[in-house]
């Protein structure tokens, strides 16, 4: 117990200190590359300060020199002008920085409460001294008004919950710096909000918080001060309220960004693919999807909108054959695909960008070729005699890196070795280059950045002007509004709501996705 | 490590046989001072382990015998590795490979002189493959562990080659069945030796799994399975069958370890014919890196270590157990700064 009073009252000076915490003249190279380039960034007490730079950019090693996971080839990091010396994470939480990583660092078995003491003083020596603990850990909890339930179990907590645990981790560690990485990469909209709010609180505390990013929206809505990063290098530091969007994309990508917009008459050609009272249960028998019907043209891009967890990914799962559909029918091309195997659909020609790369879309110790042909390696022309025909393979992996412009060292790179972004275009172009009659675009601009993301935008366009049939499925909302012929609002498994292109606002969709008793009730009705 | 520090800038390969350099040789310090202690010259020991293991043709022979039935388990071990599957039970694939084999080798059937030793093959292979499906499907089909239900089978098969031993096919004066016919023993490839034409199935078997891994189309399905089953399902790869396939030809290579054994060492099914080849096959697949290739090698060494022990023991009345002791202080070593490399 004394030692958590020391604790508090150190939380106590930060809250009056005006501490400044820099980065001078950082310089940091991997091998031939240059990951920062002579950069200086400074962090005061009292402000949320973004960091806003395309993926690549430099933000992270920035961040990670602060933290100390990385060391600096040159410059160093200094709190009022008086220089640290950062060798590991140890240094920085015991100087006050704290870090919240993209992939959270938590013990999924153990309940809210014991992660939070683990490895601290509120642990005890020998004992776990629960009751000390929680009374300690509520106090905190309370002050900077994080609601969460210390008994719970990691495992149960969702995605925006186990972030809260995170930032409470580090400020039960006496964080007073505190570096969020990608902190809303992962979170739904309300969740993102709710981190807004806490972010605010903290900075009214006297803490100082970092967010990294590369999404503008959360820049302008919650930062006090922004930094841009391009290439390695740091372009200049803005108060908030001083600048906007606009500019801010310049000064990111380094030219003006022209917005992928449907431009053309909505003309749908045949049915490409009906979906008809689609039901199908997970393993604990509950409903995935629930009596869905939907039907998506040649020519069409159809997006579905819908709070994350309402049944998207089963609908990628069911369409292309990867669960099993307990009853109903779906058709493509007129023929039933129902419960057929996963590379018959695909040979029929499906093709699927999923939700999660690494979990699904790639192998990440695999060569870029390897990961080119995963799903097209059994069709003739990667193929001989049982044998991967290599040249082929790789000259077309070749082919995919110059069009989409995929950064990396050749076709025998490894896949883990790149960017997210870079990941993400390389299976979103094996896909494309399978020239599928049915694309099943899922989150295709996650974790992407602002360069990224246009492009992406305009090949899903270009292909819908070719005559594909894109099923575009994201909890961006914008997304689905900016790119979609038509907008399907998925709740419960079912379709709430379809709306055509120009019914579709931003709160009609809104009213859909959160649902009313009336809509609820006939949905059960159907 | 320490031999880490000295690599730097080199290629991994470089990195890697330096270490492993390294880390023999901290080994044989570290044995050195038990062997001193023991009252033997540990220079005297060293230089009788490797005039032991290559002072002769017959020496590099024996060592190339060891050699043999432990690429095939280790091979057998990598496949199912390779696809995500532990196979602990190659040891008893082997010993279900040998009792067909022998069955064969009896020829009751009066098969033609030169069809014997084919069929022996396939037997040994058919038999090792069959006995590892049944762990197989039950991984498959019921989610049971395949590492406790092949460990409870190697044991229901060497259990069984005594009761066959003992029993049914009892020859009366050693603890060993009858032989089997002189058309179905493997020619010897180093006249004055006991190396086999087994050890160039072995050979064969590497290569080919070793080109089937990295270049064929099944290799690419079960490697995709091992390294992200979920890609592998969402690419339309028939996991479960690719799986079973791959558990079951890894039975089958170590089916044709004792297929090798009988046809080219014992000529008949001896008590005790596997002095444990399955986990010895493990240990090599893990120095090799699961590869195929390597594997021949690591097994090779391997040999010359325990013919050079052995030809020690008799030289200088030192024990065997201390050679084992050095392997196992190496294999861990080996194997710890592995991990320690990746982080």
């Amino acid at each position: 117990m004394p030692a958590f009073v020391s604790n508090t009252s150190e939380i106590d000076v930060s809250r009056s200190a005006q501490w400044t915490l820099s980065a001078i003249s950082v310089t940091k190279r991997y091998g031939s590359v240059q990951a920062n380039t002579n950069v200086s960034l400074d962090l005061r007490a009292g402000e949320v300060h973004a960091l806003l730079g395309e993926n690549g950019a430099g933000k992270s090693t920035i961040m990670k020199i602060l933290y100390g996971m990385v060391l600096p080839d040159e410059g160093h990091v200094e709190i009022d002008g008086r220089p640290l010396t950062l060798l590991s994470p140890r240094d920085a939480i015991h100087a006050g920085i704290g870090m919240v990583f993209q992939h959270f660092m938590l013990v999924p078995t153990l309940t809210v409460l014991e992660n939070l003491t683990l490895g601290t003083h509120l642990a005890g020596q020998y004992m776990l001294r629960k009751s000390q603990a929680r009374r300690a850990l509520t106090e905190i909890a309370r002050r900077y008004r994080i609601g969460i339930n210390l008994d719970r179990k990691v495992s149960s907590l969702s995605v925006g919950e186990q972030q809260r645990v995170e930032i409470l981790k580090a400020l039960v560690r006496g964080a007073r710096a505190l570096i969020l990485d990608e902190p809303t990469a992962v979170l739904t909209p309300a969740e993102i909000a709710d981190l807004g709010v806490t972010l605010r609180e903290l900075a009214a505390e006297g803490h100082g918080v970092v967010i990294v990013t590369h999404k503008l929206a959360e820049v302008l809505s919650i930062s006090d001060r922004v930094s841009v990063m391009r290439q390695g290098r740091m372009i200049g530091t803005w108060r908030t309220q001083d600048t906007n969007a606009d500019e801010l994309v310049v000064r990111m990508i380094g030219r003006n960004l022209d917005e992928a917009r449907l431009a053309s008459e909505h003309r749908p050609g045949k049915i490409v693919v009906e979906m008809k009272e689609v039901l199908t249960r997970n393993r604990r028998g509950l409903r995935g999807l629930d009596s869905l019907s939907l039907q998506i043209s040649a020519g069409e891009i159809v997006g579905i909108a819908g709070v994350e967890g309402n049944g998207q990914g089963e609908l990628a799962e069911a369409l292309t054959g990867l669960c099993r559909i307990d009853s109903g029918d779906i058709t493509l091309n007129g023929i039933s695909i129902v419960n057929r195997p996963t590379a018959e659909i695909i040979a029929a020609g499906v093709g699927h960008v999923p939700e999660d790369r690494h979990r699904d879309g790639g192998v990440l110790s695999f060569s870029l070729t390897e990961n080119a042909i995963l799903v097209d390696h059994r069709s003739p022309s990667f193929q001989r005699h049982g044998f991967i025909d290599r040249h082929t393979a790789a000259s077309f992996t070749q082919r995919l890196i110059n069009d989409f412009s995929i950064l990396c060292s050749g076709p025998d790179a490894e896949f883990g070795d790149l960017s997210g972004g870079n990941q993400q275009k390389l299976v979103f172009a094996r896909e494309l280059a399978r020239s599928p009659k049915l694309l099943i675009a899922m989150q295709p601009t996650r974790g992407l950045d602002v360069g990224a993301i246009e492009y992406v935008h305009k090949r899903l366009l270009e292909q819908r002007t070719a005559g594909m049939a894109i099923l575009l499925i994201s909890t961006e909302l914008e997304e689905v509004l900016a790119l979609s012929d038509r907008v399907l609002v998925l709740r419960n498994g079912r379709i709430a709501g379809a709306l055509a292109r120009s019914e579709a606002t931003m709160e009609a969709v809104g009213e859909l996705m959160l649902g009313s008793g009336r809509t609820e009730t006939d949905g059960i009705a159907a | 490590m320490n031999t880490a520090a000295l690599t730097v800038g080199g290629t991994d390969r470089v990195r890697e046989i330096a270490t492993a350099f390294g880390l023999t040789l901290l080994v044989a310090a570290l044995c050195a001072v038990l062997l001193a202690v023991t009252g033997v010259n540990p220079l005297r020991a060293y230089l009788e382990i490797v005039r032991g293991a290559f002072g002769s043709p017959n020496a590099i022979a024996e060592c190339l015998v060891y050699a043999t039935p432990i690429t095939l388990t280790a091979l057998s071990v990598i496949l199912c590795f390779r696809c995500g599957l532990w196979n602990i039970g190659a040891d008893g694939q082997v010993y279900i490979g040998a009792i067909a084999a022998v069955g064969v080798g009896f020829n009751t059937m009066n098969l033609p002189g030169a069809l014997v030793l084919p069929a022996m093959l396939v037997a040994g292979f058919a038999a090792g493959a069959a006995y590892a499906a049944i762990p197989a499907f039950l991984r498959l089909r019921f989610g049971s562990s395949e590492v406790i239900v092949t460990i409870m089978m190697n044991f229901l098969a060497a259990t069984f080659a005594i009761y066959l031993i003992g029993g049914p096919w009892a020859s009366g004066i050693t603890p060993a069945t009858g032989p089997i016919v002189s058309s179905g023993v493997l020619p010897i490839i180093i006249p004055g030796t006991r190396l086999s034409a087994g050890f160039i199935i072995a050979l064969l078997a590497a290569a080919i799994l070793s080109r089937v891994l990295s270049s064929s189309v099944f290799g690419f399905q079960v490697r995709t399975i091992g390294q992200n089953i979920n890609a592998a399902k969402y690419a339309g790869i028939r996991v479960n069958r690719t799986m079973f396939l791959s558990f079951a030809a890894g039975g089958g290579l170590a089916g044709l370890a004792g297929f090798g054994e009988i046809a080219g060492i014992y000529h008949n099914l001896p008590a005790g014919l596997s002095p444990g080849f399955g986990y010895t096959g493990i240990v090599v697949a893990l120095l090799a890196k699961l590869n195929p290739v390597r594997a021949v090698v690591v097994a090779f060494l391997l040999g010359a270590l325990n013919v050079g022990a052995d030809s020690m023991q008799r030289a200088l009345g030192v024990p065997v157990s201390i050679v084992a002791i050095m392997e196992g202080l190496l294999i861990l070593l080996i194997l710890a700064a592995r991990l320690i490399d990746r982080r």
